[in-house]
């Protein structure tokens, strides 16, 4: 039996800032399911929520190409930079479609359709022969998010052709995984990081959900992986203790590697993505994300390249925790980050960081349009 | 129990089964709550369920190679589930005679096939990994029903053969159409019509031995449903002859001569004997290889043939000098050292020479990395003309010593990959972020006109093959030039495609494996991948693909027939900030076929190896060095191959080595100097180029050491004719026979 203790609510009421408290939002509220107390949170898209959205997917709408694909920096980040070239870029055109599908809007119908058929129709054309959706530099975090997004597309709209082509796309991720069940930036690598990883798994999910066939042994590898890549209180790293490490080095036992928030916070969606939904890694790392909820701190969304990632995997997290566990994680965490992120917007409705307008407007959208629960990857 | 079975995570779904919706998510997911990985059955046809499933048990493996191997470097097949799924089903209905239903799916499987694969059903335990073409055993399935089982077929599918048959006769090209209708319907009752069409076609173009491969799977396969096969032998004979080819002429010949119940055979109007005819191809051979009087030499393939053997017959030559060393280089002009004459010996520390030469019609040419270098034979005679660069080419200096470079020549054009762009290094601090790899591309060379006729660069733009890099010798044959390329699609993908000779349009390409090398910190390909040249025996081209794998393609069609796997040398991820290179032990090696089987020193490998060429399967595994330790005997290269034996060189190392079951004959250990470069085997001699100027020979069935001879420069050996072609690294020279010269009696 979970219950949640009167400071955690104190510390919740103290955690939610005054601009969060904004009409429609109700803060949790306790309810009894027979023996266990359960916070149903009434907190959901606020009207300037619901207006920064609409920007946000008008400008969207407006930034689509002939032929169906999204402009931004196709690159890598090195050290604080991201070094990239502009192109047609397979991963954000897929993170596009998701705001679209979040929205409400399928292939060719709703006020984005023509818009997410163009997305569709993109993505199957830069599927290769091995299987991996490409274009430009395009990696495995690309490869994932178009692989996601045809995966929800399918379960909208299924077609022969899509089927193929996301059985195809599925193949790759469930070949690319290495021996320490991870994934890196190029399919197959030696090394992996929990950030790509994250990225595949939640691609797997979502084609399983829509009945493609990913082998058992795929997720058990990566799940023991991802729990590999927890740093455990009392070790010797016990200041990073409930995140997750960037890397796990299986030849140099004691060589750190480094650990974020947003590392953390796609450690415990991966969790969640594979289908774990409690343990111990689960609560160590939904503690350590809320204790590290201002990093990055909201004015460097234009200056960074992981302040819309880092999130976009952090409000899943809280979205999958809901408001049952040690704290109301949700009703805490969705106010206070929707506020913030409807704060960034620009005036013609567009978010901007080091990736690009669109990548961080359709994070943003993707983010903000969570509560709708229209895709299933983001239903609990 | 195999990867697929009972796994599916969660989703109990077969691989065929229709369409989920989130209902039916919603449904899963409870499920899933209580158990993550516990099968959720939804509700599909029970018989599409059971028929489906059963195929899906049974064929596991198919998917397979996406989640197997953990001990070895990962390979992506281009491999079917549910092709994999049908094809089971389908045995199945063929074991139970239940021939409509058996008919109906291994068709369905020929139409939905994309040069796709999955697991070899023939493989026994403890063989190495092997995937067969899912058109191939289709095929073979299909003719290995009774008469019964072709009945269904033909009842159900005659007029759609037919329909086939006569699309094909309108197509842009016949022979194409033609060969893709044969595979569709390969025991349709117009299936030997299909293939005698084809047969013309290819006499018509004087392409005799695709002409003769067609003809002989005619009478393998479709023999009971010839009326009179006299009319296909003489055609076998036709083509026998034509190729030079006396022990085929000799057994068509004498099959004729059996049919017809006489003493001669009928070719035309002009009844002749059996020697006669041999006489004949001797003839013709000699007139082809240049050691007939009068006729100009040429040796159109850098390895000798399309099987890269590096045998010749007669006798080496290594007498006077007819063409004293002249130089070109690896280098731009503008790098090059000044130098007032040529070196004797080149540049002694580059060994072994990277260059290979092909001889046509008295004019040796050569590449290096962008640019093509002509001579003549000798300065007696036809000098060639200037020759301009390649186009759309930049000055290149290559340091890839894994590279090979090498020209091939077919119906007067000479083909070569030249670098076309470089993707160049970059880093951060020092850290490689990005390695130079260069992409190299293919063009054509007009040696009628003494013109570029065909580049690649510019003509493959826009087209699936952009990106695509041709780093080995290709391989022309008859009207068409094959080559093994690579291509970064996050993995590194080995590929063979096919082009005309004429004009350079692909005809078909396909997609054989992919992989990955090492990579630099920042997940990029550290190295230029690897690619050997190609080997093509009786319509089939064999690929090894330098990522732990080998394969071979019908040369018609490119579909692929087999793939089986060797033991690569394991890829390390980068160590820091670097890349941890593997220690790559052998040169660029071309696969060599000898007496039914395929021999292969994979780059990516510590060992060679023997396949049988109809099967795939792993006959033998030798390891390159010897000694309990492993540290004697140092052979880089496999050099050819004649009357079933294997030779191969390198550093201080020549061995021997039987080409059924690798097992070593001979050992030949040198003691100062090392193998300069790729020698061959000119009658039962074998040639083995040392750095110290000089060629030893070893008599082939012994390993005695028939003797030595001084040689202008040392380097990569080619006989042509009466004369010895050496290229060393940026120098080449030509030997003839010297007084004595080699005597021949074709007769």
């Amino acid at each position: 039996m979970k219950r949640t203790s009167a400071p955690s609510l104190l510390l919740a009421l103290a955690f939610l800032s005054p601009a969060a408290a904004q009409e429609g939002d109700a803060g949790p509220r306790s309810e009894r399911d027979g023996d266990r107390v359960v916070y149903r949170s009434k907190v959901e898209v606020t009207p300037a929520a619901r207006l920064a959205v609409r920007r946000g997917l008008e400008f969207l709408g407006r930034r689509q190409e002939k032929n169906g694909a999204y402009v931004d920096g196709i690159g890598r980040k090195v050290n604080n930079r991201y070094m990239n070239e502009k192109g047609d870029h397979v991963g954000v055109t897929g993170l596009v479609g998701m705001a679209f599908l979040s929205n409400g809007s399928t292939p060719g119908r709703g006020p984005y359709g023509q818009q997410v058929k163009g997305c569709v129709d993109f993505i199957l054309s830069k599927i290769t022969p091995n299987g991996m959706v490409k274009n430009g530099g395009s990696r495995m975090y690309s490869h994932a998010f178009a692989t996601l997004f045809l995966a929800e597309v399918y379960g909208m709209d299924p077609s022969a052709k899509l089927r193929k082509g996301l059985q195809r796309a599925v193949n790759l991720i469930v070949s690319a995984q290495n021996e320490q069940g991870g994934w890196r930036y190029m399919p197959a690598a030696k090394d992996s990081d929990i950030s790509i990883s994250v990225c595949q798994v939640q691609a797997l999910r979502a084609a399983r959900n829509v009945g493609v066939r990913v082998p058992s042994a795929t997720i058990d590898r990566a799940i023991e992986y991802v729990r590999k890549s927890y740093i455990r209180p009392g070790t010797a790293h016990h200041r990073q203790a409930g995140g997750f490490w960037y890397q796990v080095y299986e030849n140099h036992r004691y060589r750190p590697s480094r650990t974020s928030f947003s590392l953390t916070a796609a450690g415990v969606t991966a969790l969640y993505g594979a289908g774990i939904y409690d343990g111990e890694e689960l609560r160590g790392g939904l503690r350590y994300l809320f204790s590290m909820r201002n990093r990055p701190p909201a004015h460097e969304m234009r200056t960074t390249f992981d302040y819309f990632y880092g999130h976009y995997y952090a409000v899943q997290a809280f979205f999958q925790a809901g408001d049952g566990g040690e704290r109301p994680y949700w009703s805490m965490w969705y106010p206070w980050i929707r506020d913030q992120i409807v704060m960034g917007q620009q005036p013609d409705g567009r978010w901007q960081d080091l990736v690009g307008p669109n990548y961080a407007t359709a994070m943003s959208c993707v983010i903000l349009q969570i509560p709708y629960r229209y895709l299933p990857i983001f239903e609990r | 129990m195999t990867a697929l079975e009972g796994s599916c995570w969660g989703s109990g779904r077969p691989p065929s089964a229709p369409l989920a919706s989130h209902r039916r998510w919603r449904e899963g997911r409870k499920a899933l709550a209580l158990s993550a990985r516990k099968p959720i059955l939804t509700p599909v046809p029970l018989g599409r369920l059971l028929l489906t499933l059963a195929g899906v048990l049974a064929c596991g493996a198919a998917s397979a190679p996406a989640a197997r191997g953990d001990d070895q470097n990962r390979i992506h097949y281009p491999a079917s589930a549910e092709l994999g799924a049908l094809l089971q089903t389908a045995e199945k209905a063929r074991q139970a005679e239940d021939w409509e239903e058996a008919v109906i799916l291994f068709r369905k499987v020929l139409d939905q096939d994309e040069h796709l694969l999955v697991e070899d059903p023939d493989a026994d335990e403890g063989d190495t990994y092997r995937l067969l073409g899912v058109s191939e055993w289709a095929i073979r399935s299909l003719r290995k029903l009774p008469p019964a089982g072709k009945l269904a077929f033909r009842k159900k599918y005659d007029y759609r053969a037919q329909s086939a048959l006569d699309k094909a006769l309108r197509a842009n090209s016949p022979y194409l159409a033609l060969a893709r209708a044969y595979e569709l319907y390969p025991i349709a009752s117009q299936a030997p019509q299909i293939l005698s069409i084809m047969a013309e076609r290819c006499l018509e173009r004087g392409e005799l031995e695709r002409a003769g491969k067609v003809l002989r799977r005619l009478l393998a396969h479709h023999a009971d449903e010839l009326e009179d096969p006299t009319p296909v032998h003489k055609k076998l004979l036709v083509c026998a002859l034509g190729l030079g080819d006396a022990e085929g002429v000799r057994e068509q010949a004498e099959l004729l001569r059996k049919l017809g119940g006489g003493d001669e055979v009928h070719l035309g109007q002009t009844p002749m004997s059996v020697p006669e005819l041999v006489a004949t191809a001797l003839e013709r051979e000699a007139a082809r290889t240049g050691r007939y009087r009068g006729a100009s030499p040429s040796t159109p393939m850098a390895r000798g043939d399309t099987q890269n053997r590096a045998a010749f017959e007669g006798e080496p030559a290594f007498g006077q000098v007819l063409l004293s060393p002249r130089e070109f280089s690896n280098q731009p002009r503008w790098k090059r050292p000044l130098r007032l004459r040529p070196g004797r010996f080149g540049n002694r520390n580059d060994f072994p020479a990277r260059n290979l030469a092909v001889v046509h019609q008295g004019l040796v040419f050569t590449t290096s990395a962008d640019e093509l270098h002509a001579f003549p034979l000798s300065p007696k005679g036809s000098k060639p003309r200037r020759l301009r660069r390649p186009p759309n080419r930049a000055p290149y200096e290559d340091d890839n010593e894994k590279v090979q470079f090498g020209p091939t020549v077919g119906q007067g054009v000479l083909v070569a990959p030249f670098v076309e762009r470089v993707q160049y290094d970059q880093s951060f601090r020092g850290i490689p972020i990005k390695v130079r790899i260069p992409t190299r591309k293919l063009c054509g060379f007009d040696l009628e006109q003494w013109r570029w006729s065909w580049d690649h660069a510019r003509q493959l733009q826009g087209s699936p093959l952009q990106g695509w890099s041709f780093p080995s010798t290709p391989t022309a044959h008859e009207g068409r030039v094959y080559a093994s390329g690579w291509s970064i699609e996050g993995y590194v993908n080995a590929n063979v495609a096919c082009f005309d000779l004429r004009t350079g349009e692909p005809i078909w390409w396909t997609l054989s494996a992919s992989g990955q090398v090492e990579q630099t910190m920042f997940g990029e390909q550290a190295m230029e991948p690897l690619c050997v040249p190609l080997a093509l025996h009786d319509g089939v081209i064999y690929q090894p693909t330098s990522l732990g794998c080998v394969a071979a393609l019908d040369a018609d069609t490119g579909r692929p027939l087999w793939v089986t796997e060797y033991d690569a040398i394991e890829v390390r991820p980068p160590q820091g900030y670097y890349a941890d290179r593997r220690n790559i032990v052998w040169e660029n090696t071309a696969p060599v076929i000898e007496d039914g089987t395929l021999v292969v020193a994979p780059l990516d490998s510590t060992a060679f190896y023997g396949f049988d060429l109809a099967t795939g399967k792993r006959t033998w595994k030798a390891a390159q060095r010897l000694g309990r330790r492993g540290d004697e005997g140092e052979v880089r290269y496999v050099m050819g191959a004649k009357e079933g034996r294997i030779v191969l060189a390198g550093g201080h190392d020549v061995r021997c080595v039987e080409v059924r079951t690798g097992r070593l004959r001979w050992r030949q250990t040198l003691n100062t100097p090392t193998v300069a470069g790729r020698g061959c085997i000119v009658g039962r001699a074998v040639c083995v180029p040392l750095d110290d100027g000089t060629v030893v020979t070893y008599d082939l069935m012994s390993g005695k050491r028939l003797g030595s001879h001084k040689i202008a420069i040392p380097g990569n050996l080619l006989p042509v004719g009466r004369a010895m072609v050496v290229v060393g690294n940026g120098s080449l020279a030509v030997h003839g026979s010297g007084g004595a010269g080699a005597r021949r009696d074709f007769k």
